[in-house]
């Protein structure tokens, strides 16, 4: 059994992935980006451990640094110049900003991605795949069953004729092409063969009679469902907030954080052409909701830890 | 109560004239186990498969089949596909599905059973047939006699009442194809199912059955209890002769009469009551003093961070012998296959080949692999043993000495499996190759063949070849080998000529052995036991 989010039903996974994925590329405010970027590292490191680590210095960081630099470099929008570049254009704070917007959405997106990977293992796609694309589901499994097998024969192919020395690893280009392709022309004979074995397998279990149903091994609990429905109204409220543009922001041709209002107070940075409206009600709970939502799987995952801690002390 | 029914039952092939079957009668009461034997090509596979109508082959059929008073092709798909269930003969590819527990759900899928339905029977088959432990795993992690199972217990959680299985245990090594049997026994015992099944390996099979049925040239030649067999061995076809337990046999060469003995149990009664020599005096074979391998402190493994496959294995093959080495599964045979035929290399230790490095030398080593297919090259049998040798007079000589000159315009894969196990050691055996190896040959052969393979070798270790096989074969090595070697994680447990491996060895022995322990010393084959009670 799986521990945590992980263990919950494919279905309350999904929902949860689908919405950060929707709603971490429709909110470009600060906040959301920085809430977004903490949340998917951290469940990334309680996912894969150490791991991270290496994934971040090597891949991660410098993906955003490439993003950042090359969005500074070679996009010129914005109005506010810090410095001439070589070719005549100039460097904006927009431009910059912007790249780093860009550039830290696209990493936080991968982790994301990174993390449904660990979560979503294959049977649980199948299980989700299955109810709307039955026949596809099937022959998708059936795909996975198969390829480990092909991909042995054909080590068995080669062996065995390397064995009465039909080698593909020497002798001339000419030679080693004959009989790579003598490989491969068995491999396809022999599988088509016995493909034949397979069918019949399956009628003999019914395949092809009328009214096949799909199993999947998952079932709801409650938690499960309370959760998918918390998550829907995380969605809701923060497509409420989207629609009103109550978290709006622009980086271009000035940087603009949230929407102009009637209240509180606005400040300027006028060197930057920055401008920082206060923030609404409804900002505030849009902004709420979407943390929830984030860091809503360590939220799970740390509360099964401490309950187990404390059942393990009372023992 | 008749359960299956079967009048005047004839078939024969499309573009055939002789008759697969030819006008069987047959009935069978319901859980009943019946084991039908036959030598291969003897229609056995043809009727079983008319049985199940979703599997019955295209061709000319007249005659009824009647299961459950409803004649079989009027049965509704869906019905037939509950109440018949059949297993084959390949492990891998019945195996439909990635993962173990869907492949126990595909056929209950397939009836469209609610998902509760499908979690309780999927539930009761993993705890009857001790699947738990292997329940999440992806079906290709298996090994061969998990598959075979798994294949058993998806069949099963369709609830059949006939359960046919096509030679189920001939891809299997020795103890899984024993558990494998004895879960069909448990199965027909506590379930009441009736089983029909065809095997090579009679030696258990006999054991469980109820009744048997020989077949021969489509038709019955008998048809009765495992004791009747015994008593008529004489008067059935011949392939039974060699082909039945080792008790029946040697009851049959004696020619004793009276009540004939089944078991390797019945066959030491059987015995001691019997007046023979107490010793059987044996002549060692001398075997040359050259060697045509030497492996000194082999050890391999195959990725840096697993542990080790061999573990500083020493062995000699001499020369111009027949080399038997066995094993359990896992053990490392086929590794230490590949590094003889020098497919792999040991990360330390030392591999010569007639006393030089492998690299160097230029003896020709030849492999014929356990999965034959894998070496048929060209569209016919003909022109595949051409790709490799061009002289038609050689190809005519071998395809002679082996049988095959009848299926030369043939396709290889048209061919039976011992069919084809003959052309691929045709195609071997014109790489004129000074060492061959084998990869459990007598996989799946049936005991008339196996006299003809042994034949086969025997002249080609006269015509000075060595001959390696590895193999699960007891009782072929036992017979006809001339040194055994015992592979026991990842090292050579023991090593001596076949009859003291095999007299000093108390489990992992002939049944002829098993039979006379303590009875007649020294004793391993049929021949011997016949021998010993001849004299008197």
């Amino acid at each position: 059994m799986e521990i945590g989010f992980k263990g919950y039903h494919p279905i309350a996974n999904l929902i949860f992935f689908a919405s950060i994925v929707v709603f971490g590329l429709l909110f470009k405010h600060p906040v959301t980006l920085a809430v977004c970027f903490a949340a998917a590292l951290c469940y990334y490191i309680r996912l894969c451990g150490r791991k991270v680590l290496k994934s971040f210095l090597l891949f991660l960081l410098p993906m955003l640094l490439f993003v950042l630099v090359i969005n500074g470099l070679f996009a010129h929008y914005g109005t506010t110049p810090l410095m001439t570049l070589p070719d005549g254009n100039s460097l904006t704070f927009e431009s910059l900003i912007y790249g780093f917007v860009l550039g830290l959405s696209t990493v936080t997106i991968i982790m994301w991605f990174f993390c449904y990977s660990e979560v979503v293992t294959a049977d649980k796609f199948m299980f989700v795949f299955g109810r709307v694309l039955p026949a596809a589901a099937l022959v998708f499994s059936m795909a996975l069953r198969f390829i480990p097998l092909y991909k042995n024969r054909l080590r068995t192919i080669a062996e065995a004729q390397r064995g009465i020395g039909c080698d593909y690893k020497t002798g001339t280009v000419k030679q080693r092409i004959k009989n790579g392709g003598k490989i491969l022309s068995i491999l396809i004979t022999w599988s088509l063969e016995n493909a034949i074995e397979t069918s019949d397998s399956m009628r003999a279990r019914g395949y092809g009679l009328k009214g096949r149903k799909n199993y999947g091994k998952f079932r709801w609990s409650t938690k499960d469902v309370i959760t998918a429905l918390l998550m829907i109204l995380l969605d809701i409220v923060m497509l409420v907030g989207y629609v009103k543009k109550s978290v709006y922001c622009i980086y271009n041709p000035y940087v603009i954080i949230n929407p102009s209002a009637d209240f509180g107070k606005t400040y300027f940075v006028n060197e930057l052409n920055l401008t920082l409206n206060p923030i609404s009600p409804l900002g505030i709970l849009t902004l709420s909701a979407f943390t929830v939502l984030c860091f809503l799987p360590i939220i799970i995952d740390l509360r099964e830890d401490i309950k187990w801690n404390r059942l393990k002390s009372k023992i | 109560m008749e359960q299956i029914k079967i009048e005047n039952l004839s078939f024969s092939y499309p573009l055939s004239d002789k008759k697969a079957i030819d006008n069987l009668s047959l009935s069978i009461d319901g859980g009943e186990f019946i084991l039908l034997c036959g030598k291969s090509g003897c229609g056995k596979t043809t009727l079983l498969r008319q049985l199940k109508k979703e599997l019955a082959p295209h061709g000319e059929k007249s005659g009824k089949i009647y299961i459950d008073g409803q004649k079989s092709d009027e049965m509704p798909l869906r019905e037939s596909a509950e109440k018949v269930g059949f297993v084959m003969q390949n492990p891998d590819l019945q195996i439909v599905t990635d993962k173990v527990w869907h492949e126990l759900a595909f056929g209950l899928e397939n009836l469209g059973l609610d998902t509760a339905e499908i979690r309780l029977r999927t539930a009761e088959m993993v705890s009857y047939f001790g699947i738990n432990e292997w329940f999440n795993k992806k079906t290709n992690e298996l090994s061969g006699g998990q598959k075979q199972m798994l294949n058993l217990a998806s069949v099963m959680a369709m609830h059949p009442d006939i359960l046919i299985l096509d030679e189920p245990t001939s891809q299997l090594d020795p103890i899984a194809a024993e558990n494998f049997l004895f879960t069909l026994s448990k199965i027909n015992r506590e379930l009441g199912t009736t089983v029909i099944l065809t095997e090579q390996r009679l030696e258990e099979a006999f054991a469980y059955a109820d009744r048997i049925v020989v077949m021969d040239n489509g038709g019955i030649a008998f048809d009765g209890t495992p004791e009747k067999v015994g008593e008529k061995l004489s008067t059935l076809p011949t392939f039974l002769k060699s082909a039945a337990p080792t008790a029946m046999r040697i009851f049959n060469r004696v020619g004793d009469s009276g009540v004939c003995p089944v078991t390797v149990r019945d066959g030491r009664g059987w015995l001691r009551g019997k007046e023979c020599e107490k010793e059987f005096i044996f002549e060692e074979k001398t075997v040359s003093e050259k060697k045509a391998v030497e492996l000194k402190d082999i050890c391999f493994r195959y990725n840096k961070n697993e542990k080790d496959i061999l573990k500083n294995l020493s062995l000699k093959i001499p020369e111009k012998s027949f080399f038997a080495i066995l094993g359990g599964n896992g053990a490392g045979k086929t590794t230490l296959m590949k590094i003889i035929s020098s497919l792999l290399a040991p990360y330390s230790g030392k591999v010569k080949i007639f006393g030089q490095k492998p690299k160097k030398c230029e003896t020709k080593i030849a492999v014929l692999p356990q999965d034959v297919q894998a070496i048929f090259t060209e569209k016919t049998v003909m022109l595949d043993l051409k790709s490799t040798e061009k002289n038609e007079e050689k190809i005519m000589r071998i395809s002679k000495q082996l049988y095959i000159e009848n299926l030369l315009n043939k396709h290889p894969f048209d061919l039976s499996g011992g069919e084809q196990q003959r052309a691929a050691l045709a195609k071997v055996l014109l790489c004129e190759p000074k060492i061959l190896l084998f990869d459990e040959p007598t996989k799946g052969m049936d005991a008339e063949f196996k006299n003809v393979f042994a034949s086969v070798i025997r002249s080609l270790v006269e015509s000075g070849c060595t001959v390696i096989m590895i193999s699960h074969d007891v009782e072929f090595c036992a017979k006809y080998a001339d040194v055994c070697a015992m592979l026991f994680d990842g090292e050579i447990s023991a090593c001596s000529s076949a009859h003291s491996f095999f007299n000093r060895n108390r489990f992992y022995t002939t049944s002829a052995n098993r039979m006379t322990r303590g009875i007649i010393k020294n004793v391993v084959t049929d021949e011997e036991i016949c021998l010993c009670l001849n004299e008197k």
